[in-house]
């Protein structure tokens, strides 16, 4: 019986429904009191950015999708070196999210009895 | 159902099924058009079909209603065994109740 789940965001916003649904597995399992993790990974570490406009494409937040997240204490984890292959700085990202080095995020993967990719 | 995703799955949930473990599904995104019925492909497996017989041997199934309503289906729309659910609700029991999770997608 699994007791917590770690969610991978491996897919850029908006062109792509995955990000967001990622999102939204990870608020359905936090709200239901199981420990859930996010880790923003690959092309999912776009979803950090915040200076999104998801309005410009008639689209849901993925920022807010993310926050609502932190009501549930569930943390989100970006990975640095995607950051960094991104050429994305992390002054560029919006507030709550832990940037963590890839050797933590395989610690993670370690620490979460199921996992799940988007 | 055109995509081969669906029927790894169903396969996949077979072969489990065949070795003694008890099985759940669950469809989300694009995964909930496998449920729909009244599928007739010409060149490829009904995976409707496919699903309907494993539902029959005890496969749990359960898609995202909302993903479901967003490609114009209405409840009443999906095959016999399956259940137009919710992540909260479904899924998470699903989870719950498992001891390993397998993600089949692009």
């Amino acid at each position: 019986m699994a007791n917590s789940i770690l969610v991978l965001i491996t897919k850029p916003p908006y062109g792509l429904e995955e990000a967001f649904a990622g999102l939204r597995l990870a608020l359905a399992m936090g709200v239901n009191g199981m420990k859930t993790s996010v880790l923003m990974m690959e092309d999912g570490v776009f979803n950090a950015v915040g200076t999104q406009k998801p309005e410009a494409v008639k689209m849901p937040s993925n920022i807010e999708a993310t926050k609502e997240l932190y009501d549930f204490e569930v943390p989100v984890y970006v990975v640095k070196e995607d950051l960094a292959a991104r050429g994305i700085q992390e002054s560029r990202l919006f507030e709550g999210l832990k940037v963590v080095p890839m050797a933590n995020a395989r610690e993670l993967l370690k620490e979460h009895e199921v996992v799940t990719t988007f | 159902m055109m995509a081969m995703d669906a029927n790894v799955a169903t396969k996949l949930a077979k072969a489990a099924l065949d070795k003694g473990y008890k099985v759940h599904m669950f469809g989300y995104g694009e995964g909930v058009t496998a449920v729909k019925k009244g599928q007739k492909p010409k060149r490829f497996p009904n995976v409707g079909d496919e699903l309907e017989q494993i539902a029959k041997l005890g496969v749990t199934q359960a898609v995202c209603e909302t993903c479901f309503a967003a490609r114009g289906f209405e409840r009443g729309e999906e095959i016999s065994g399956a259940k137009v659910g919710s992540l909260t609700n479904d899924l998470f029991k699903f989870v719950s109740e498992s001891d390993r999770l397998v993600t089949i997608a692009r």
